[in-house]
């Protein structure tokens, strides 16, 4: 199975979801394929939360905090635009769950889906729960065409020589 | 107006792979009306079916997001690049 992380990005994504608790942290991996042979690259990009902002100029629109959701700063949104432009695309979407499990919600779902259809369909959707300030879990998610939903999927990270499922 | 479009991967398959389209138009919603004229398969992926923008979809002029605009009536002038990038959301 292909990894989806290598050990350090999940160490990377670990520890900003620890750094930012209680608020839920979020952010991207994007990778661009080397010509033949070579190394794919690979930019994890963590970005800022801007939920809380949302909630306090439209809290009807945005009833949540940072607590329960997150929202991709329009920077990073547009730093990711820029990226897909030099020919990235985005792999992994990571967010945190505060003192919850690391399961694919309904508001997840939702938000990944455009008119029903995945809007990042080769993406992989990672959530580390966080609780009391401690990882608790890691788990990946994906969309499954077969299913038409999202299923969650072994979290394979690249440690090397040596290729491991991670909680 | 002339203005650049830059369509996110998400999308392309509604604009034959096109990452930028150059579209003329004199406010947002123009350009919308605009695109969806020329792309078929973008109705309903940026707007919904009564013409409002999708909650999950960002619209942004010269980099500035259009909710801090003036929505889609904001006006637009030659050589205003414009960026359609859904919005990357969610929660417990």
């Amino acid at each position: 199975m292909t990894p989806i992380l290598t050990a350090e990005e999940l160490d990377t994504i670990q520890r900003h979801a620890r750094a930012d608790y209680p608020s839920e942290a979020c952010g991207v991996l994007l990778v661009r394929s080397g010509a033949l042979g070579d190394v794919a690259e690979r930019r994890l990009l963590a970005c800022r939360n801007i939920q809380d902002e949302l909630h306090a100029k439209d809290p009807e629109r945005f009833p949540r905090t940072a607590r329960t959701a997150y929202y991709i700063a329009h920077a990073d949104l547009l730093e990711i635009g820029r990226r897909e432009g030099e020919g990235f695309e985005v792999r992994v979407i990571y967010h945190s769950h505060i003192d919850a499990g690391a399961y694919f919600s309904e508001t997840d779902r939702r938000n990944a889906l455009v008119d029903g259809s995945p809007t990042y369909p080769q993406a992989t959707y990672v959530v580390v729960a966080v609780a009391d300030g401690r990882v608790a879990e890691t788990r990946a998610h994906r969309f499954s065409a077969e299913g038409q939903t999202f299923v969650e999927i072994p979290l394979v990270v690249d440690k090397g020589s040596v290729r491991t499922e991670s909680r | 107006m002339a203005v650049s479009v830059y369509i996110p991967t998400p999308f392309r398959r509604a604009t034959a792979n096109a990452a930028r389209v150059d579209v003329d138009a004199a406010d947002v919603k123009e350009l919308l009306d605009a695109l969806e004229g020329r792309f078929e398969g973008l109705r309903g992926l940026v707007r919904d079916a009564s013409g409002q923008l999708h909650h999950h979809v960002n619209l942004y002029v010269n980099g500035e997001e259009i909710g801090a605009l003036q929505g889609p009536a904001t006006r637009l002038k030659d050589g205003d690049e414009i960026s359609i990038i859904p919005a990357l959301a969610g929660g417990a």
